[in-house]
């Protein structure tokens, strides 16, 4: 059983070096208030707007950086990153039997192993996951910290260190898909919005090397897109997007080129939209 | 000399003065006695030839000593002679023969003039042989003669009394006109080579001529004779030609190209066209204009009309190859984009629209508006083609949006009450303002420059275009520096469009634009610019009027001197958009308030604050003050129907919000093709139809028939509720479907294997769940359906058979519509029917909506909208399908092209469209010929294919009785029905839904 998962799980995500995160309002201080006080966290915003490196960024603070103690730092992985999907189960996330030959050999989900070890798990977009995998998690997250563990016949208390993240996009769900209140009110909830024209810039200056200038007006062009939402695309373009632009054009690209590229396409299919965008980036951004 | 004597004494009795002015001349005449007895006699004879010949006599008498000494006795007999000839009726004729004489004897050549008038007489004898008793025609001749004998040479005076001769044989007023155009310069051998093809030709290229010559020159004139004489030889008059040529407004090479275009038409009516749409061609581009005409001259090939389809403009063929060519760019095309480009940018809904055109769609073609904004909509221009290609031309679409973008982006709107106040304040009102709009648009093209790089080089580019095209010097020095402004702003660094005297002004005048420069430049520097310029321009420089020297010189500025708007910046209403953003202001607040939030609606709502103009400030504070009243007395518990009336008066004034800022008729204007079957092509933008939602509401109308037909709606839901969802939808964990779930096969056999009771939902399955439908009903609401439903043919049965298996009983339906059919009209029947179909629908949950259709002419097809997709099934939806009544024509394709639209946008799966008629389509100009219903039925049939092929099923149910005739040629056979008794229609109605979308 033990071979099986050191196979699966390998190395890892051990988070190494510091991402690069830049705090927008008072989320630091409010997740590691969070955190000290076993409180699970519900991270609300649209997609690309930083919500996963927020993640990756505490998950480092806490068990590599300053704020990090010898215990934390000695859990491999740190952090548990699930994507949600309509087919994730609550196998998914506890684990399961396997046929292995004639046997069957227990593996851990990846919350039994955060719970185990005192990590932190973050599930990604957790509306998409099946009804019974949202249920799980209610024992996890209030005065109890428990895991119940079906197949097993057993009740796992969760680590100390261990904390539940989930992040949730109202924006797109459809209201079929919204977050249970039960599940809701068992978080604190931190509101992630795309950060502002200058604090945008620095991220993509940072994030892809490229020219200030350059920077700035990728920032610019991602405000004014984003004021198109009523058309067919509530999420906006994501500071992801932007910062893809940056690098296609710190290795050489036209920077008409890469925003068609990295942004125009990327954001619709319906081409009318795409002409718009491409013709607000002809209009920030001079053809050479 | 007795005998001249006593020619002396009977002329003495005539007149004495006569007899005496006889008596000095006859010894000077000619020395030979018996010429002048002759003579003598002669003068007699006229004066004895009527009442007041006297006075020819006397104009004969002074003429000839110097005829008879520069042509000989003979030639002075012979004038004479013919003189008296014209003076049988009246003296007017030979008097005025005998003056023209002398007009000749004293103009600069007599002798040429004199060889000349055999031409004239020749004629006149035959004009006076035909109206020997129209004097004042004769009259009108010989003025003419002589003013041409003195104007042209012997050849030109020959052929204009050949001319003549010809049109005197013809009717006796197109002679008089000829003769009236006689009096200006012709030439009249090229006008004689015409009338030898056509009269009625040559006749209108006289008249046509000098108007001709003075616009396109004598020489271009002149060499297209030819072409003339070639339109001649039809069978065409070439009036509506040449009213045309001389309509034209052409830049003279333009004019030869046009000339060398025409030179390829052989038709007149063509050519005609041809010219009439001139303005909309590009004619520097010969080869493209060549291409164009020769596709044109190919639709000969189809039809005539299709020709004349195409050089009229028409043709879906002809414009969009014209447009192919040109390079033009339709708003319509690219509105989307521009639309969603504004918003981008703005951060703003404001909307983005065609510049409304006046004068109908006849106008269409050559217009060009100037671009601007009333603060909640930007309007461009329908079409750009002055620039070379697609490219260019949809980059000025661009720039001209941005530049209003601008107005937004750097804070003119959010300071325009503030601006409109300052502006207002100054003596000269005019004068500010355009130097706010000339200071105000340089300074935002600064700042677009500095904030969008990408945009900076088009604005440039645009900026040198405008400066290449500002016109000559404008007439008074204040105008020449606003000019020398306004070209400073495009980039202009001098100023020698004005006078030198004022170059101190001139150097002041730039500095204080040249501060706008800048990147933080606020419309508050504008002001301050503003009034710098202002003194500079109102102490120092004279006024036009001074500059005139005019006795009261005009201290304020003149409309004329306003510099000529560039293209790309458009117009800046300034008092117009202050109103607007006042407007959109409440508009907010009231969108607020519908939602509940009261509080915002109070605060903006104080009347004090409101900047709209004093007209309808008043209209607006009573609305408002009635809605507030109405607020104020709400009780927190309301029932419904106080809500609705609420409802109702706040939807009132936000309509009375748009009607003031203009916003409300122009968005529901819509443009279409129409499919014409002669000319086998689309009329492009044939047919404008206007969306109104306005419709006499009538509630009760719809009570009524709920209550009267209770008994069919329940048989109407009942059919309607076995309809079956469509759509499959895939169930994952069932006990029983068509493929295995895999993952909970696996999970169920590990189950198994660790003793646990495995799940036996392991399979998938399709399930029909969803229904994705949306139905259009379409009622003709022609002036016929106005008509009392005709008797049946049979008593109905009034037996109710029994129903418990769902069928539809005939039988039932005649018994519910029966007591009522002798008054019921077809438009009654109609509506019940979709008002039953509604209420089912209703509880279906299929998405639907009415409308209604009528009009008369293709400018004006009416659509009646009674309930849009999205839109509740509430009272007000109700009551205007109540209140559906016979309107006018029946234009069934535009109609139909206007709700496929409708349904198209809904994106359903199934899009049915239920078209309810009383007849063939119909319109007084639904094709040319208005006894022929081919038109009307071929279009309608194109417009159900253009339907099909966006994925609607169209159906069309007729209570035609003759139906099938046309049905058969629009519809397959599946796809129409004719109700021979028209109380089936409800009964049908539903069946024909069902098999639309079931």
């Amino acid at each position: 059983m033990n071979d099986v998962n050191s196979l699966e799980a390998g190395d890892g995500y051990v988070l190494a070096e510091e991402p690069y995160y830049l705090p927008l309002s008072d989320e630091v201080q409010l997740f590691n208030a969070a955190y000290e006080e076993k409180l699970p966290v519900l991270l609300k915003g649209p997609t690309g707007c930083g919500k996963t490196r927020f993640v990756e960024y505490m998950a480092h603070r806490l068990y590599r950086g300053e704020a990090s103690t010898p215990e934390r730092r000695m859990v491999s992985q740190p952090l548990q990153t699930v994507a949600c999907h309509e087919d994730l189960s609550a196998t998914d996330l506890v684990g399961r039997y396997l046929l292995q030959g004639d046997e069957t050999v227990w593996q851990d989900g990846p919350l039994t192993r955060s719970v185990r070890e005192g990590a932190i798990c973050y599930l990604d977009e957790i509306v998409e996951a099946r009804k019974d995998s949202t249920v799980l998690i209610h024992s996890l997250t209030d005065h109890r910290r428990i895991l119940p563990m079906e197949k097993l016949g057993l009740i796992l208390d969760a680590h100390e260190n261990f904390l539940l993240v989930i992040s949730y996009n109202p924006g797109y769900q459809s209201v079929l898909k919204d977050l249970k209140t039960s599940t809701r009110q068992r978080f604190i909830a931190i509101d992630f919005g795309y950060p502002d024209e200058d604090q945008e810039a620095d991220i993509i200056f940072h994030e892809s090397n490229v020219d200030k200038d350059i920077a700035a007006e990728l920032a610019m062009l991602g405000a004014r897109i984003r004021n198109l939402r009523h058309h067919g695309f509530d999420e906006g373009i994501s500071t992801r997007l932007l910062v893809y632009a940056g690098q296609l054009i710190t290795r050489g690209v036209n920077p008409i080129r890469a925003c068609d590229a990295a942004i125009c396409l990327a954001v619709s299919d319906d081409v009318e939209i795409q002409r718009a965008i491409g013709e607000v980036v002809s209009t920030i951004f001079p053809a050479e | 000399m007795a005998a001249i004597d006593e020619v002396v004494g009977k002329l003495a009795k005539i007149n004495r003065q006569t007899a005496a002015l006889l008596l000095r001349t006859v010894y000077s005449v000619d020395p030979d006695n018996e010429f002048k007895l002759k003579w003598a006699r002669q003068c007699l004879n006229i004066a004895e030839s009527g009442w007041h010949a006297w006075e020819s006599t006397d104009a004969f008498i002074k003429l000839s000593p110097r005829i008879a000494q520069l042509y000989g006795t003979d030639d002075l007999l012979k004038r004479g002679t013919y003189g008296l000839g014209l003076c049988g009726y009246s003296f007017e004729p030979g008097h005025r023969y005998f003056t023209g004489l002398k007009k000749l004897l004293q103009s600069s050549d007599p002798d040429r003039n004199w060889e000349n008038l055999q031409y004239i007489e020749s004629t006149g004898t035959l004009v006076h042989q035909k109206y020997q008793h129209a004097s004042n025609l004769l009259v009108a001749y010989f003025d003419a003669a002589f003013t041409v004998i003195q104007q042209h040479q012997a050849q030109e005076v020959s052929a204009w009394s050949e001319f003549a001769l010809t049109v005197a044989r013809q009717e006796r007023a197109e002679l008089l006109e000829f003769l009236r155009l006689s009096n200006v310069m012709v030439p009249w051998v090229a006008a004689l080579v015409l009338q030898k093809v056509s009269v009625d030709a040559s006749l209108h290229y006289v008249a046509a001529y000098p108007q001709l010559e003075h616009k396109y020159g004598q020489r271009l004139i002149e060499n297209q004779q030819p072409l003339f004489l070639r339109m001649a030889a039809g069978e065409f008059t070439l009036e509506p030609f040449f009213t045309a040529l001389q309509s034209a407004v052409l830049p003279i090479r333009e004019a030869e190209q046009l000339f060398s275009l025409l030179a390829q038409v052989h038709d007149v009516r063509l050519a005609t066209c041809l010219i009439e749409q001139c303005r909309s061609m590009p004619l520097g581009n010969h080869d493209a204009m060549d291409a164009w005409v020769s596709a044109g001259l190919e639709q000969l090939s189809i039809s005539f009309d299709a020709a004349l389809a195409f050089f009229s403009l028409e043709s879906a063929r002809s414009i969009d190859l014209l447009e192919k060519i040109k390079g033009q760019v339709n708003f319509s095309d690219c509105k989307r984009v521009l639309q969603m480009y504004a918003h981008a940018i703005s951060g703003r809904q404001i909307k983005v629209d065609a510049i409304p055109m006046e004068g109908g769609e006849a106008s269409a073609a050559d217009f060009r508006g100037l671009t601007r904004t009333d603060g909640l909509c930007i309007f461009l221009p329908g079409q750009v083609s002055m620039l070379s290609g697609t490219e260019e031309n949809f980059a000025f679409y661009k720039v001209a949006l941005l530049h209003q973008l601008g107005y937004f982006e750097f804070d003119t709107f959010d300071r325009i009450s503030y601006i409109e106040r300052e502006l207002a304040a100054y003596d000269d009102e005019l004068l500010a303002h355009a130097l706010f709009t000339i200071l105000e648009d340089a300074r935002v093209d600064w700042r677009l420059e500095r904030r969008f790089r990408g945009a900076a080089a088009s604005i440039s580019v645009h900026k040198q275009l405008a400066l290449l095209g500002r016109d000559e010097k404008p007439f008074s020095p204040r105008a020449q520096m606003l000019e020398g402004l306004v070209r400073c702003g495009l980039g202009s660094t001098e100023f020698s469009i004005a006078p030198i005297r004022y170059r101190d002004n001139i150097a002041s005048l730039q500095y204080s634009m040249q501060r706008l420069n800048c990147d933080t430049a606020s419309p508050d520097d504008t002001l301050v610019a503003v009034r710098q310029c202002y003194e500079i321009l109102h102490d120092n420089v004279e006024t036009s009027a001074s500059y005139e020297n005019l006795d009261s010189p005009h201290e304020e500025m003149l409309p004329e001197e306003l510099p000529a708007p560039i293209d790309f910046h458009g117009e800046l209403d300034v008092k117009q958009v202050a109103s607007n953003m006042a407007i959109l202001k409440i508009d907010e607040a009231l969108s607020a308030a519908a939602d509940e939030d009261m509080i915002s609606l109070a605060t903006v709502m104080d009347p004090q604050n409101l900047d709209i103009e004093e007209i309808v400030k008043g209209e607006v504070r009573d609305a408002m003050a009635m809605l507030l009243t109405e607020l104020e007395n709400r009780d927190t518990e309301v029932d419904a129907a106080a809500e609705q009336d609420w409802q109702n008066k706040l939807h009132d004034l936000k309509s009375m919000l748009g009607r003031i800022s203009g916003q409300v008729h122009e968005q529901h204007r819509f443009l279409y093709d129409e499919w014409d079957y002669v000319i086998d092509d689309y009329r492009r933008r044939w047919c404008t139809l206007f969306e109104i939602r306005d419709v006499d509401e009538s509630l009760e109308y719809v009570v009524e028939t709920l209550s009267q037909h209770a008994g069919l709606l329940t048989l109407v839901r009942k059919q309607l509720n076995r309809l079956k969802p469509e759509l499959l939808r895939k169930i994952k964990g069932v006990i029983d479907g068509d493929e295995l779930d895999l993952e909970r096969t696996v999970e169920s056999v590990v189950d198994r294997k660790t003793g646990i009771t495995p799940k036996d939902n392991i399979y998938i399955q399709r399930q029909r769940k969803d229904r994705d439908v949306s139905a259009l009903f379409l009622l003709d609401m022609s002036a016929s359906t106005d008509d009392p439903i005709p008797d049946p043919d049979a008593e109905p049965a009034f037996g109710v058979k029994d129903n418990a298996t769902g069928a539809w009983d005939d039988d039932l339906m005649g018994h519910y519509f029966a007591p009522d059919e002798s008054t019921k009209r077809i438009i009654d029947l109609e509506k019940e029917a979709v008002i039953l179909m509604a209420e089912a629908l209703e509880e279906l949950g299929d998405n639907y909506s009415v409308c209604g259709f009528s009009g008369y002419g293709r400018e004006q097809v009416d659509y009646f909208l009674c309930k849009d997709f999205d839109e509740p099934y509430d009272e007000r939806a109700r009551g205007r399908i109540g209140g559906i009544k016979p309107c006018r024509s029946t234009r069934m394709g535009c109609a139909i092209r206007h709700a496929t639209r409708s349904l198209v946008k809904t994106e359903s799966r199934i899009k049915a469209l239920i078209i309810i008629s009383d007849g063939y389509p119909q319109d007084f100009d639904y094709g040319k010929d208005r006894s022929s219903k081919d038109y009307g039925v071929r279009d309608t049939m194109k417009a159900l294919g253009e339907a099909r092929q966006q994925g609607v099923q169209a159906f069309c149910l007729t209570v035609d009785p003759s139906g099938h005739d046309y049905l058969r040629e629009m519809c397959p056979d599946q796809q129409y029905m004719v109700i021979q008794d028209i109380t089936q229609l409800p009964n049908e109605l539903s069946k024909v839904y069902r098999s639309l979308t079931g």
